[in-house]
């Protein structure tokens, strides 16, 4: 779904905001983006969403590889990758269902189709009854609600959120949170950027990767499997046999198993579900 | 239709800046409107002297009836030559007592008349240049009984060096005028981009295609240009009327043709949705630079 391979990018005045980042995120999975401020995070999500190209490396996302696609690919790309902002970016002007519409008009959805996907995505994100609801007759964490509405308006395959919960009060957070895992399970894979260490620390089946300085310092998937290696070998050890297995898959709940970075050759897991990273598109 | 709608949409929006373009684009291509006028008319009043070019050969007294009409038919099979006019002595006479009102004493109560009879030359269209009234001034002298040949030498040069002084200049003023056209049709669409920044960007990120947010810019930059190229053109036309032609004494002045109007609205128009489009370039260009 989300493959990055050996991705530096580089700003000329303020030098690399992300250095030499290699991971992997598998279609349906959810994982926490986290770090510091200035980390990269926000850097590595506008280079999924293909709003800046890679200074070294390449970015695949689904059949799109930052090195080979065409200008004209791009708005296609961002269809299927939905962003949420933290500051919302709703039109103060548009009610909470015009906002969504407003989507769906500028991607070309056919008119008579716009009304029915609005009530729909306004009833998914538990928004029904504030359709017509101005920005400012929001809370926080309805804004981000009709946010996350907007987001799904093109039908995407991943959502990427950056810092959704960090103007929120917690029990928002944890509503808009809910949310998303909602989505995750009904099969999309979410990205979501926090700094919020409580909300990782109370779900440790969700997979984080830890920027620092540009660079991925973290990744509790790979740290997992390690430690599974690690387990079944002194286990072998204590029982005499000379190899073993890894007898422990990664924590409960956690997404689909992985190699670590470090083996990041095996192909696609599911074969139909994703073209090859070379599939012209 | 929605990239017009949300053009004029964008005018009700920021009506007064929308006015504030229109009108300097106006006066911008009021300015050029004014300098057309007056080259279309410099260029009319050339054209009519022009036409009055002519080549006059003197003849001498015992030229001969034969001859002449030899030499004149010959001259008239001349490309460069309109046609070819014969004046008698008699008639040189008539004619200088009426152009000459001041020495008409002289011409009275002659016994003999002093002045030669002549053929005058005048040119056909194209050949009015310098090069070509000198050529056929060297042609006509070369018959033996031509005694002077006269086409205005000097004043010759000198209309033709204001011809191409007004064409350059035209050039020059019309180039620079469109330049500032070009420059506040962008600003004006810049301003627009900027009005809208937060929507672009939305669109942006739900997966708008370029074109699609474009368009209305182009169109908006193409209605400004166009309202502009009436607005000056009006203006012009009102000034025209009210001012050149009535109270200026300028009864004689031409209104512009009528392609030189719809060229002039056209290109405004087109040059409107150039600026736009290099504004749009500027601004919106970087999103999908991938």
């Amino acid at each position: 779904m989300i493959r990055f391979r050996n991705v530096t990018k580089t700003y000329p005045r303020t030098g690399a905001a992300v250095r030499d980042v290699t991971f992997h995120v598998r279609k349906g999975e959810f994982v926490f983006l986290t770090g510091h401020s200035g980390a990269g995070k926000t850097t590595l999500l506008q280079l999924i969403h293909f709003q800046t190209r890679p200074t070294e490396g390449q970015v695949q996302v689904s059949r799109y590889n930052s090195n080979r696609v065409k200008r004209r690919q791009v708005p296609d790309l961002r269809r299927r990758v939905g962003y949420v902002f933290q500051d919302f970016k709703l039109l103060d002007r548009l009610t909470a269902a015009e906002n969504i519409e407003f989507a769906l008009q500028v991607t070309g959805t056919p008119r008579r189709e716009i009304d029915n996907r609005v009530q729909r995505l306004l009833s998914q994100v538990g928004l029904a009854a504030k359709a017509r609801s101005l920005p400012d007759e929001l809370s926080g964490g309805e804004r981000q609600r009709v946010v996350v509405a907007r987001a799904l308006a093109t039908d995407p395959l991943v959502l990427l959120a950056d810092e959704p919960t960090g103007n929120l009060d917690p029990r928002a957070a944890d509503g808009v949170f809910q949310l998303f895992r909602t989505l995750n399970r009904l099969g999309m894979s979410v990205l979501m950027a926090t700094h919020d260490a409580q909300m990782i620390r109370d779900h440790p089946e969700i997979r984080v990767l830890e920027l620092e300085h540009g660079q991925l310092v973290y990744d509790s998937l790979a740290a997992s499997a390690a430690e599974a290696v690690d387990e079944a070998r002194a286990a072998a050890t204590t029982s005499g046999e000379s190899t073993a297995e890894p007898a422990a898959g990664p924590p409960p709940g956690s997404t689909p198993p992985e190699p670590p970075p470090a083996a990041e050759v095996t192909p696609e897991a599911s074969p139909g579900t994703e073209s090859s990273p070379d599939t012209p598109s | 239709m929605r990239a017009i709608r949300e053009a004029f949409a964008s005018f009700r929006r920021a009506p007064l800046l929308s006015g504030l373009s229109i009108a300097a684009i106006g006066l911008s291509l009021l300015i050029l409107g004014l300098f057309s006028l007056s080259a279309h008319n410099i260029s009319t009043a050339i054209g009519d002297v022009e036409r009055r070019v002519e080549v006059v050969g003197y003849l001498l007294e015992d030229a001969g009836d034969e001859r002449i009409a030899i030499a004149r038919r010959e001259m008239e099979a001349y490309p460069e030559v309109e046609d070819v006019r014969y004046v008698s002595k008699t008639e040189a006479l008539v004619n200088a007592r009426r152009d000459l009102v001041e020495f008409s004493d002289v011409y009275e109560g002659l016994d003999v008349n002093p002045l030669p009879a002549s053929l005058h030359l005048r040119l056909s269209e194209g050949y009015r240049g310098p090069e070509s009234v000198e050529a056929v001034a060297a042609r006509l002298s070369g018959y033996e009984f031509i005694e002077d040949v006269r086409f205005g030498e000097g004043w010759v040069e000198q209309l033709f060096t204001i011809r191409r002084m007004a064409g350059g200049g035209a050039g020059i003023l019309g180039t620079a005028f469109a330049i500032v056209a070009v420059l506040l049709i962008g600003t004006s669409v810049r301003m627009a981009i900027l009005a809208r920044s937060e929507e672009i960007e939305i669109m942006q990120t739900v997966g708008a295609t370029e074109g699609y947010i474009q368009r209305p810019f182009l169109v908006e930059g193409c209605i400004t240009g166009l309202l502009g190229g009436l607005l000056a053109l009006g203006v012009t036309r009102l000034g025209y009327t009210l001012f050149l032609n009535r109270f200026a004494g300028f009864e004689s002045l031409d209104w512009l043709p009528d392609t030189w109007v719809v060229g002039g609205i056209l290109g405004a128009s087109a040059l409107g949705a150039l600026a736009a489009w290099f504004a749009v370039r500027r601004e919106l260009g970087k999103a999908y630079a991938i």
